[in-house]
């Protein structure tokens, strides 16, 4: 088994009457020695501390906060469950851009989280997966598949582009990781084969030429907002497939698009803390202040 | 095209901020320790790069303690590397320039209770994995990625020979191997990446071969 493009690996389980999630597995058994219960006991694993960080995250008195950002995201969580405050962006967006800053302040403070694809996305799958779960009573045994199905996703980006902000900028980080989220969104909501891969495709041009600009070079702003704007361009990305758009440039060819546009942008604005908004008055006034301590 | 494991695109779990500054720390100076070998009494960490610019931020001098200590990248004491090492451990930060090297790269240098001294250099590589690339003064190549494998050995001729013969005894199959050496005649490193464990009785019969100072041995994951 091989992971080329998406195109080969729609057409591989077409032939072989496989969904995207016996693709992954099987293909992760032909590289590992362990059996399947093991790879699914892993991914389990994942799940567990994935939901846990979320949790952690929302419960104040865990952890410290950031060099430079306050812990905020129980105070997001608590405006989606207020009634008497009406959310912009609705309270199922609102809760679950709450669950992503959960992820990144636990991450922040030394806490425990999974990196998917790295740490400086990890609140982008686990805010769209519990979101999912909430609304569509989806089981664990799905979200689990669903991981997979991200994997897949994310080593299909990994090995035609980049995942790492010092090589591709953010793009390569928050915009994989809401591609990811939104295929396999799709795929736990039984869309089928045919269409997933739109929404990957459709979140990744939504962060296409973002750039990695890291205050102080700190793992906080614009991060944690960075995996909000994430999680809400992957649930769009899967309302908008669902109900039937489509993108007209295929996810490989926009993964292609983002390698030339990551390929071509400088380095000062590939996670060297240099460029962005890590370069302005304020940005360097914090890193004085920061590294001066 | 390089084939990725979906669990290298979803993992590792880890403590935070950062998957190269604190969990790829760790891993390097758990690796060290285990190559090192013998309880560490002191330990200094010269930091290059961006590891000397950002280690405070990220948390890279807990997970590099942390991991000397023997603690994970996915433990949760990781934060309490400190207060963990009091009494236990003196430790040393320096910022370095190790010259052309890669940006994430710090060198370990550990003494033992006995005053002996080791020297292991490391970089992270980026998503949380690490390759040590430096085992005193002679250059190396282990990530980690699979069971490893390191000797310390006379470089004498049949020693490969009679180091695999034990392997062969256990059907243990070799997927990669590599031998180093500084100058002919003295010591040599090999370092052998297995698809299958290494029992305990191999390794006992491993040291036991004559020209072989030193095994260590670290099971995949161990990184």
């Amino acid at each position: 088994m091989f992971i080329k493009d998406s195109v080969s690996i729609i057409n591989y389980c077409d032939d072989n009457q496989m969904s995207l999630f016996d693709y992954a597995l099987s293909y992760e058994q032909s590289l590992s020695d362990k059996n399947s219960e093991e790879i699914m006991g892993q991914m389990f694993h994942y799940l567990a501390v994935m939901k846990e960080s979320i949790k952690n995250g929302l419960d104040k008195s865990m952890g410290g906060k950031g060099k430079i950002i306050e812990r905020k995201a129980k105070d997001v969580y608590d405006s989606a469950n207020n009634n008497q405050m009406i959310a912009a962006s609705g309270d199922t967006m609102l809760r679950a851009v709450s669950y992503g800053l959960a992820v990144m302040e636990v991450n922040i403070t030394m806490g425990r989280i999974v990196a998917a694809p790295t740490a400086g996305a990890s609140g982008i799958l686990p805010a769209v997966f519990l979101s999912l779960q909430e609304s569509f009573a989806l089981t664990d045994e799905k979200l689990v598949e669903g991981l997979f199905v991200a994997g897949l996703v994310g080593a299909i980006i990994a090995g035609n582009a980049s995942i790492a902000g010092s090589k591709g900028g953010c793009q390569a980080e928050v915009g994989s990781a809401a591609a990811m989220a939104a295929v396999a969104g799709l795929y736990m909501l039984d869309t089928s084969l045919h269409q997933v891969f739109h929404g990957g495709a459709i979140a990744l041009k939504n962060l296409m030429g973002l750039i990695c600009d890291p205050v102080a070079g700190l793992v906080e702003v614009p991060c944690q907002k960075r995996n909000a704007i994430g999680i809400s361009n992957s649930l769009v990305a899967i309302d908008l497939v669902r109900s039937g758009m489509e993108s007209y440039i295929p996810f490989d060819e926009v993964v292609e698009a983002m390698k030339r546009v990551g390929d071509l942008m400088p380095s000062c604005h590939r996670e060297t803390g240099n460029g962005g908004i890590a370069n302005t008055q304020t940005g360097i006034m914090y890193n004085h202040k920061i590294f001066s301590e | 095209m390089k084939q990725y494991s979906i669990f290298d695109i979803v993992g590792p779990d880890m403590i935070g901020p950062s998957s190269s500054h604190t969990a790829g720390a760790a891993r390097i100076s758990f690796m060290a320790s285990k190559i090192f070998g013998l309880p560490i009494r002191n330990v200094v960490f010269e930091l290059h790069g961006s590891f000397s610019k950002t280690y405070k931020g990220h948390g890279s001098d807990k997970a590099l303690l942390a991991g000397i200590l023997g603690i994970r990248h996915n433990d949760d004491r990781l934060r309490e590397a400190y207060k963990i090492a009091e009494g236990r451990i003196d430790y040393t930060f320096v910022k370095v320039d190790l010259g052309d090297v890669h940006p994430n790269t710090v060198r370990i240098t550990m003494t033992s209770e006995e005053g002996i001294v080791g020297i292991i250099q490391g970089s992270s590589i980026g998503g949380g994995n690490s390759v040590i690339t430096k085992i005193d003064d002679i250059d190396v190549e282990i990530d980690g990625m699979y069971d490893t494998l390191i000797t310390v050995h006379q470089d004498k001729p049949g020693m490969i020979a009679r180091l695999s013969n034990v392997l062969l005894e256990e059907n243990i199959n070799i997927a990669f191997m590599k031998v180093y050496r500084e100058i002919k005649g003295k010591n040599a490193i090999m370092v052998l990446e297995t698809d299958e464990l290494i029992s305990r009785s191999s390794l006992e019969n491993l040291k036991s071969v004559e020209g072989v100072f030193k095994t260590t041995y670290i099971p995949k994951g161990g990184n």
